[in-house]
């Protein structure tokens, strides 16, 4: 069940980096980023939850989302200024 | 608004986050709790306040919403788990502009959010004219079929936020306009 | 209970997964960003509530649940910036009707 669960978030995360590493434009990127972010976050929880020190590492997923969220509309705001 | 019944909320909410982060419900950490609250509130008052925060809010209304958007969050991602899944996708987009009914932006910004999270729709734009006039939502819209059901399915979720979070006033208002809305539609049939 | 955590932690990462082949497979930015917004969101959801049933203490289920209140507030208000940044500075594909553009343009 873990096997099955990292392959298939290895998976998702390809995704992302691809979509990052290709673009075609900024905005692209962004979603690429913030969805690589995300899927990380899920690994952390899906780790926290096997490990036996989970409600520790609990708390780190918490400031992911915060980083996650500023970071995505902090880029977004400079896409806006500054264009791709 | 009114502010007076908007501060014990955010006490509220910031004693409950405060109490969250430290696992502890204990008497002790909640008075510590509500005093950092009112030193954030303090601290944070805004210079100047006009019509941003829910002003009502209707406990079991809220809880349809909160039930209503859930079950529209996971449809939405059976949809693009099948989307994502088939050979050929018909993906078929458009951008709707959908008007908005109630002036409040509290509700339209809970609108906009919810809208983002239910199945085929994204939220793009928010025009939010000076006058006083309602906001209008721009849609992207996956499998677009006609304007007229997606201009629905939002008004749909504009209802149950309202009578979540509306007025007496705004409640009245919108519920006219849904009559007035099934009414033509009957009369078209 | 054991094995209900389980199946939400797997839930969870295949939705990911789905989100990530999303933003591969669709054609425009934001098509994608459907994928993007709704896929990651409901699977940090499900691992959440998972993750809280398996670890079991009372300070990782009320830290969780702050992450998913959390997560369902910020993630379509980061689409949205995301989406109107880009329209200002990039065409987008659209298939069919385009109410935004035609606005704008007769605002201006």
């Amino acid at each position: 069940m873990n096997f099955v669960a990292v392959v298939m978030l290895t998976i998702g995360a390809a995704g992302f980096v691809y979509r990052l590493l290709r673009g075609p434009s900024l905005p692209d990127r962004v979603v690429g980023l913030d969805g690589l972010l995300s899927v990380i976050v899920i690994g952390i929880i899906v780790a926290a939850a096997r490990s036996s020190n989970g409600g520790i590492t609990v708390e780190t997923v918490l400031v992911a989302v915060f980083v996650g969220f500023v970071g995505t509309t902090a880029l977004a705001r400079f896409i806006e200024r500054r264009g791709n | 608004m009114t502010p007076t019944v908007r501060l014990p909320a955010l006490i509220i909410w910031l004693t409950l986050v405060w109490a969250f982060l430290w696992g502890d419900f204990g008497l002790a950490s909640l008075v510590a709790g509500v005093a950092v609250a009112l030193f954030i509130v303090w601290i944070g008052r805004p210079a100047d306040v006009h019509g941003m925060q829910l002003t009502s809010f209707h406990p079991l209304s809220a809880l349809v919403f909160i039930g209503y958007f859930s079950v529209q969050l996971v449809k939405s991602n059976l949809q693009v788990a099948w989307t994502v899944i088939s050979p050929r996708p018909d993906v078929h987009t458009a951008l709707v502009a959908v008007p908005m009914h109630v002036v409040s932006e509290g509700i339209v910004t809970v609108v906009a959010n919810a809208v983002t999270l239910t199945p085929g729709t994204l939220t793009v734009d928010v025009h939010e004219p000076d006058d006083g006039t309602p906001a209008v939502i721009y849609v992207h819209v996956l499998q677009f079929e006609d304007v007229e059901t997606v201009r629905a399915d939002v008004l749909q979720l504009e209802r149950l936020a309202v009578r979540a979070f509306g007025t007496k006033q705004q409640r009245h208002d919108l519920e006219e306009i849904v009559a007035a809305r099934a009414a033509r539609s009957e009369g078209a049939s | 209970m054991d094995t209900f955590a389980e199946v939400l932690l797997v839930l969870g990462s295949a939705l990911a997964m789905i989100g990530g082949i999303g933003v591969v497979r669709f054609g425009d930015l934001f098509s994608r960003m459907h994928a993007a917004a709704k896929a990651p969101t409901l699977a940090l959801i499900l691992a959440a509530i998972g993750a809280a049933i398996e670890i079991g203490t009372l300070l990782a289920a009320t830290t969780l649940a702050l992450v998913v209140v959390l997560q369902l507030l910020s993630s379509p208000v980061g689409a949205h910036a995301l989406s109107r940044a880009s329209r200002r500075q990039m065409t987008i594909a659209i298939d069919d009707v385009d109410e935004l553009t035609s606005d704008e343009h007769s605002d201006l």
